[in-house]
């Protein structure tokens, strides 16, 4: 039982050099989405509290991306309400842009009829007219 | 991370007097790791009730709440008479404990390395930004319990249906520090593992001689100390670990306070996460099966079940449904019933930490044998004891559980499987490890001739 409970890894932390520890804990969870938490954090720094904002990015698959933005970005834009545009069966719900007062779009361009009130990291936020 | 610190002293501050109110007659080290426990099901719940008041949270009212809670704590503690009770620590008497050294050394160096890992970068697991700390962040936006943002079709992915306790007092953090940081949140899960291993030691102590105590405690601290940091799964394990043998402790030496306390601590475990509440379940059933013998005591078992009910009438009003029991629960356990072979193999296989759970069957046959060796040489049976078996048949109804909702779940069950099992699978390691390591002790020492006379106990079961 001793063996077998015997964390080696966490043994081993306090004597080692943590450094590449800490660097990929910091980007694991957004590995592959680079600048995408940049993104939020501008979005949110240019929204208000109340707002509704529709997420727009590359990935059209709930399971293969989508989700992982939505739940991000519900996270990171807390205390306004994040509205998907990909359902989790995988279809496109553009009706549900209608909710929303912002559209953010990372690394992606919707022909809508938008104001943007603010780019940076990859995307841009537009206001819905 | 001076503000997440800050938050624990307070969080055992204010739980200290309700420590020393609750089980007087702990020892100091005891009553210091029930304090951080007890102080964040206390924060848990003035949180609570100040959203249901309709208070809006803010430091001040907050303190002012804690403050109340203490005062009233103190005055309490200082007009009543201490209880008789049985003492807390009775170290056997042939340990030395030198003979601790080595395995708390090495008990300290996990805790260490666990405290560093937990606190490498901000939490970045998936189920704490969807999950527990979407919840946090959404509530301490709004300053309070955001009913609407639970309820909305949207945010079913969040679980909403979850209980409250480690958001809750991932928001007293946040407004102790003056605003969301999750960078050093992690802290916290050190906090719950760290009171965690000084109570199963402190209760390993009075079983064990020191040596087994300290290499008990160590085996425990792995189970402790969940990977999964930013979850409820810590304070969980933590949670029903220690209310579970406190229970134990309880009918072992027939002390209601302890008994009490255990049951307190267990609806805690029903504040973090759904599996808690079936836990609360899963031991009053083990106490029916095992224990009829205490019934009385089962009265005694109220704040495992009056804990947790205000979430659940609340969730209820709200109609904030659990994912497991939605459409025909029925319907798909019995279409599933033809293929549970199948999950039954997967949950064989993919079962972290397998080596242990064989060596603990091993060690249980190694047990049984040494039973049945002991009893037919002089007649007694010492080594498994009524309170172990309860212990036993609690952790296997809890697995029963488990199995159950694979059976049920309306997710794909191989996609359920793997992203719980290797989670849920851990939460039932730590009284299992508890009650094992015990026995094995305590048939170490019937094995000595000079502990056999010491060993023979009224509680045995033959």
């Amino acid at each position: 039982m001793v063996f077998f409970r015997f964390e080696t890894r966490l043994m081993e932390i306090p004597f080692t050099d943590r450094r590449p520890l800490v660097r990929y804990f910091a980007h694991l969870a957004d590995r592959g989405w680079e600048q995408y938490l940049d993104f939020l954090v501008g979005v949110r720094a240019h929204t208000a509290k109340g707002d509704s904002i529709a997420i727009m990015v590359p990935a059209r698959h709930w399971d293969d991306g989508y989700a992982y933005a939505f739940y991000r970005a519900s996270y990171m834009l807390a205390g306004r309400r994040v509205i998907p545009l990909v359902s989790p069966d995988d279809r496109i719900v553009m009706g549900n842009l209608r909710q929303a007062t912002y559209l953010a779009e990372w690394r992606h361009d919707l022909p809508v009829d938008q104001r943007i009130v603010w780019s940076g990291a990859g995307g841009k936020l537009v206001r819905r007219r | 991370m001076t503000p997440a610190i800050l938050a624990i002293v307070a969080t055992i501050s204010v739980g200290l007097p309700l420590a020393v109110l609750l089980f007087p007659t702990a020892s100091r080290t005891t009553l210091l790791a029930l304090s951080y426990l007890y102080g964040s099901g206390a924060i848990f719940m003035t949180l609570f009730a100040l959203s249901v008041a309709g208070v809006p949270w803010s430091l001040p009212v907050v303190a002012a709440s804690l403050l109340l809670i203490s005062g009233l704590s103190i005055f309490a503690v200082n007009r009543r008479p201490v209880p008789a009770s049985v003492p807390m620590v009775r170290p056997r008497a042939q340990g030395k404990r030198w003979h601790a050294i080595p395995f708390d050394l090495l008990t300290l160096t996990m805790l260490a390395g666990f405290g560093l890992f937990a606190t490498l970068a901000p939490l970045s697991e998936w189920d704490f930004w969807a999950i527990w700390g979407l919840k946090a962040r959404t509530f301490l936006e709004a300053g309070e319990i955001d009913w609407r943002f639970l309820e909305s079709r949207l945010n079913s992915f969040c679980h909403p249906d979850y209980p409250l306790l480690l958001p809750l007092n991932f928001d007293f953090v946040a407004l102790v520090s003056g605003g969301w940081d999750d960078r050093w949140l992690g802290i916290m899960f050190l906090a719950f593992a760290a009171s965690f291993l000084l109570l199963a030691r402190q209760l390993f102590l009075e079983e064990l001689q020191y040596g087994y105590a300290a290499l008990g405690t160590f085996i425990m601290a792995s189970a402790a100390s969940s990977h999964f940091i930013g979850l409820a799964e810590t304070p969980l394990i933590v949670f029903s670990g220690a209310g579970v043998l406190f229970i134990r402790r309880g009918l072992r030496d027939s002390d209601g306070q302890s008994f009490r306390n255990g049951a307190i601590l267990l609806g805690l475990a029903g504040s973090c996460k759904n599996e808690g509440l079936a836990m609360i379940a899963s031991v009053a059933i083990a106490l029916l099966i095992v224990e009829r013998r205490q019934l009385r005591r089962f009265v005694e078992f109220w704040p495992a079940l009056a804990i947790p009910i205000p979430w659940l009438v609340l969730r209820a009003i709200h109609y904030l449904p659990t994912d497991l029991v939605t459409g025909s629960v029925v319907q798909r356990a019995l279409s599933r019933l033809p293929t549970m072979h199948l999950v039954l193999l997967t949950l064989a296989s993919r079962i972290t930490y397998r080596g242990f759970w064989i060596s603990l069957l091993a060690a249980w046959t190694i047990i049984a044998i040494g039973q049945a060796t002991l009893k037919r040489s002089n007649g007694e049976t010492s080594i498994v004891r009524r309170v172990d078996l309860f212990v036993i048949v609690a952790m296997a109804i809890q697995m029963m559980v488990y199995l159950g909702s694979y059976a049920v779940t309306p997710a794909d069950v191989m996609w359920h499987i793997g992203t719980s099992w290797s989670r849920v699978s851990e939460q039932l390691a730590a009284p299992l490890i508890y009650v094992t390591v015990v026995m094995l002790g305590r048939m170490t020492e019937s094995s000595s001739p000079g502990e056999k006379a010491a060993s023979t106990d009224p509680e045995s079961i033959g």
